[in-house]
């Protein structure tokens, strides 16, 4: 049964076992994804735009003007809002807010879930118990209401908000990475590991984290939608981030004004427009994500 | 079986506990004083008077809590800040028109999400799943103002065919004109749940697909209807249910901004008034009973999945 | 000059409390190995057969301390290991490895072959540039191609995904390998690949094998002795030749006569015919495990506990002294 030696030709890629080769394969897997590649181009883009908003805006979002409801001009590209402020630049000032608290949500509530999935999965008995109580009290509270009770408790502001949508996120995270780490702890090659003498730090994050990124992966995308539209709603409503600081959200309160609908609709469109593609972006980058991920586990039909 | 139901029906009401006791804490630390909020305003001032000493001003907190939850549990939520009325009459009055709204979008939700997306998952790759992926995709990306805007822009002012305020027209009591009404907001929803839906059925069926016993099932000779319907939706539906258990809790709070768009009577409405009013007794008094209609609703839906799951059966 | 053995087990006991009620108090144990005592000289193998849930492999753990046993001792080159903590057991860590039943479970199946194997020999310190030309050797000495380095379990068959379980153990050196019933989900004919694979490692690195499985078949092939085990005691001990020839014990005599014999005329006419279930080890039977289900039970069976007597060829019964030869 034993194979001859085969000496290694100079092409063959030299692989030294390192998870690194998997992350390379993921890579190549979620690029070959279209959407999500043009999901990670726009997500680029419209950094970009943020950081470098004040180059690119021509205008100064704050300052206000004495033509009000102007439509769009040479000097002002999509026109002024309701205190004459330029609306373009607004537009590209706000994209900065989304992406903040879109980044910022997705932080907390990952760094949250992840950790307290892990410790409830791992120490288990009464930790367990403790966390998924919890998890089961911020999830029975309705999740609009809850967030306008925080909100209307400790007030509108950036972030507050990024706060609030972070501390009430982490609960599904939580039970997937619980979920992934009760399954892998009984499993034989964890067996192995221990039996290696590997400690259980390494064992986690060379085993059981690489088990559980996908999940996490995909609530981070998840998480950043949520933070966007609950942003987005919540400044709709005047709750959230407050003029004078321009939000895609709150740049769309004008419109609930039926003259502002139908005979301005360069205030209300480009806003809408930009959210859906940025939101837009992200969902596919989640996408994408999923199924490089589900590759991995499918088999193909095994021969004997 | 019975053994679990009451393991249960005693975890929900540890769970409603906890929840009023937050509920306290958080009215507590809102702005205002919770204890002149529990008392008629419209009453004597020697009553008022009375009440205040009864509610405990000066006591410690967990005594406060106490005479606080016996209120709750006698329907005295409180009195709104802003209407002077009791709060739970309000309540009261706003729950069906939410309950209505999105009961509905939940159902059309699903009526849309189930055969669209067996239909997508079974032809997976083609044409027809990106569409259908594509559009779902968008539906889900859009926030639910942006939809109404435009919804009342092309139909009520454009078209002008359907109305874009109010649950029914003044004067009008007839079926149609609450059905007008209802067109709009439920589809503003819909799009929500649709989205949402479709491609987590569409995740499930595709899970399901590969599986061996489907094999077994074609060479049977079964048609493919059959197989797709009976043998692969059936295994699908165990995570559609599951999901559908979590979705209870925006049952009651997931309109909030179409209500207030649509000035539809409901909860969400109330709520987004009670904060922009600053009435914390409102606001706090909502949180409080759609906490606990919630964790009812969760443990219902609990009880009832120990009917149809064997394997809890008979445990 | 009998050399010692490397590994002595001395009355080893595994309990597992069951708990009930809100406090979770302890109501009971379940028994999964009660009072096992084996030795394995160095070099051999030495198999346990039993049915399912007899406690062989909970056995196996105790033995390689992946649990720690109740109570009892484990001499692994005459050094106790069974009941000493954790840190202390870090020098023995690479001498015992194990191999596991081909599962879904046995492998990562997030890491390819190379990375597999990798993390036994970082564990062992190997370095880096070291590394691929280990791998490599592993991979040639259990017989897969090198191409295969990039592979995922998903990818490969079961005699495959076994060979680099075997790998796996290999990687640390070990001298001891506890083997699961390694072969138990593999096709016959893999089967035996597997079994002479495991044979010739043994005799290239002077391997000392704890072969686990409830095929007798694949147990007979490779092992220089047997025991039996029923219900987390052991019930017979004996050379392979001599079990499988004069089998004493009820118990075991009906499980070799429950083995199909292809040739008709060596079939015997007194079938052994076992009756009833395993019982559970939350609640064995008093007195002799075996005698719910043994046709030769007497009074004394049920109330007193046989013990394991014999030197070369050990049996646990009252009645085998009746039944013919010791």
């Amino acid at each position: 049964m034993k194979t001859m030696n085969v000496a290694l030709s100079d092409g063959e890629r030299v692989n030294h076992g390192t998870p690194q080769g998997r992350c390379r394969r993921l890579f190549y897997e979620f690029f070959s994804n279209k959407l999500a590649c043009a999901g990670t181009a726009i997500i680029l883009v419209l950094a970009l735009i943020a950081i470098f908003a004040p180059k690119i805006a021509p205008q100064d979002p704050y300052k206000l003007t004495d033509s009000y409801d102007a439509g769009p001009s040479a000097q002002h590209f999509l026109g002024t809002d309701s205190l004459g402020r330029d609306i373009f630049s607004r537009l590209i000032y706000a994209s900065r807010i989304s992406l903040i608290v879109g980044i910022g949500t997705m932080l907390i509530s990952t760094f949250l879930g992840t950790l307290l999935g892990l410790l409830s999965g791992f120490l288990g008995g009464k930790v367990d118990m403790v966390i998924m109580r919890t998890a089961d009290v911020f999830m029975t509270f309705p999740p609009m209401i809850i967030l306008l009770v925080l909100v209307g408790i400790i007030g509108p502001g950036l972030w507050k908000i990024i706060f609030v949508l972070g501390i009430l996120g982490w609960t599904s995270l939580a039970r997937v990475v619980r979920g992934c780490v009760l399954s892998v702890k009984e499993k034989n090659y964890i067996k192995a590991s221990r039996l290696m003498g590997i400690s259980t730090a390494r064992i986690v994050t060379s085993h059981v984290l690489p088990n559980v990124a996908g999940p996490v992966f995909l609530s981070a995308t998840s998480m950043t939608v949520y933070g966007i539209l609950s942003e987005a709603s919540l400044s709709f409503l005047g709750l959230g981030v407050q003029p004078p600081v321009a939000s895609w959200g709150n740049m769309l309160t004008e419109a609930q004004s039926l003259t502002v609908l139908t005979s301005m609709p360069w205030v209300w469109v480009p806003p809408s427009v930009l959210i859906l593609i940025c939101v837009f972006s992200f969902n596919s980058i989640g996408d994408g994500l999923r199924d490089a991920l589900a590759g991995e586990r499918t088999s193909s039909t095994t021969t004997d | 079986m019975r053994n679990y139901i009451l393991k249960r029906i005693f975890t929900a009401v540890i769970l409603i506990f906890i929840i009023t006791v937050i509920n306290f804490i958080l009215i507590n630390l809102a702005p205002g004083n919770p204890v002149d909020a529990m008392i008629d305003p419209n009453a004597s001032q020697e009553v008022i008077q009375l009440k205040k000493e009864a509610l405990g001003l000066n006591g410690p907190l967990y005594v406060r809590y106490f005479k606080w939850l016996i209120n709750v549990l006698h329907g005295n939520l409180g009195y709104s800040m802003t209407t002077y009325q009791p709060v739970s009459q309000m309540i009261s009055y706003r729950i069906m028109p939410t309950l209505i709204l999105n009961f509905l979008s939940l159902l059309i939700g699903f009526a849309i999400a189930i055969p669209l997306g067996i239909a997508s998952a079974v032809r997976q790759y083609s044409k027809f799943d990106s569409a259908v992926t594509s559009a779902f995709l968008i539906g889900m990306s859009t926030p639910s103002f942006v939809f109404a805007l435009l919804f009342i822009f092309l139909f009520s002012v454009t078209f002008r065919i359907l109305p874009s305020s109010g649950m029914y027209t003044i004067g009008s009591s007839n079926i149609l004109d609450r059905i007008r009404h209802l067109i709009l907001p439920v589809v503003v929803l819909s799009i929500g749940t649709a989205s949402s839906d479709t491609r987590f059925v569409r995740t499930c069926m595709l899970d399901v697909l590969g599986e061996n016993y489907l094999r077994t099932a074609r060479s049977k000779g079964l048609k493919e209807f059959t197989v797709i319907h009976r043998h692969a939706f059936r295994n699908a539906l165990n995570p559609i249910v599951t999901i559908t258990g979590t979705q209870v809790a925006s049952l009651l709070g997931g309109s909030v901004v179409v209500e207030q768009i649509f000035s539809w009577p409901g909860l969400g409405q109330l709520t987004y008034q009670s904060i922009t009013g600053r009435d914390y007794t409102t606001l706090m008094a909502i949180n409080l009973i759609t906490s606990v209609l919630v964790a009812i609703a969760y443990l219902l839906t609990d009880i009832v999945y120990t009917f149809i799951d064997p394997r809890i059966h008979y445990e | 000059m009998p050399e010692e053995a490397l590994l002595k087990v001395v009355n080893l006991k595994k309990y597992y409390p069951i708990r009930k009620g809100f406090f979770h108090k302890v109501i009971g144990y379940i028994k999964a190995v009660d009072g096992v005592s084996l030795e394995i000289p160095r070099g051999k193998t030495l198999g346990l057969v039993g049915e399912s849930g007899c406690g062989k492999s909970t056995l196996g753990y105790s033995i390689a301390r992946i649990e720690k046993p109740t109570s009892g001792k484990i001499f692994f080159e005459g050094k106790d290991i069974a009941t000493c903590p954790e840190r202390e057991l870090s020098g023995i860590r690479s001498e015992i490895q194990m191999v596991f039943q081909d599962s879904d479970t046995s492998l990562d199946p997030r890491m390819n072959l190379a990375e597999i194997l990798s993390e036994p020999l970082r564990a062992k310190g190997v370095r880096k540039d070291e590394i691929f030309k280990r791998i490599n050797q592993l991979m040639d000495n259990v017989g897969l191609p090198q191409k295969f380095r990039d592979k995922y379990p998903s990818e490969l068959s079961g005699g495959e995904r076994q060979r680099i379980g075997i790998a796996r153990a290999l990687a640390m050196r070990p001298k001891l390998i506890i083997c699961d019933e390694p072969v138990s989900a593999l096709d016959v004919s893999i089967q035996a690949q597997i079994l002479n694979l495991l044979k010739d490692l043994q005799q290239e690195y002077h391997l000392t094998y704890l072969f686990i499985a409830h095929g007798l078949g694949s147990v007979r092939y490779v092992s220089d002795r047997v025991t039996v085990m029923y219900l987390g005691k052991i019930v017979e001990a004996a050379e392979t030749f001599d079990l499988f020839s004069r089998p004493q014990h009820p118990y075991t005599r009906a499980l070799l006569e429950a083995y199909p014999i292809p040739d008709p005329t060596r079939r015997n006419e007194d079938k052994m015919v076992l009756y009833g279930e395993i019982p559970s080890p939350a609640d064995p039977p008093k007195g002799c495990s075996f005698h719910t289900r043994c046709p030769y039970a007497s009074k004394a069976c049920c109330s007193m506990t046989p013990g394991l007597k014999g030197k070369g060829h050990a049996v646990a019964c009252f009645k085998c002294s009746q039944l013919g030869g010791s």
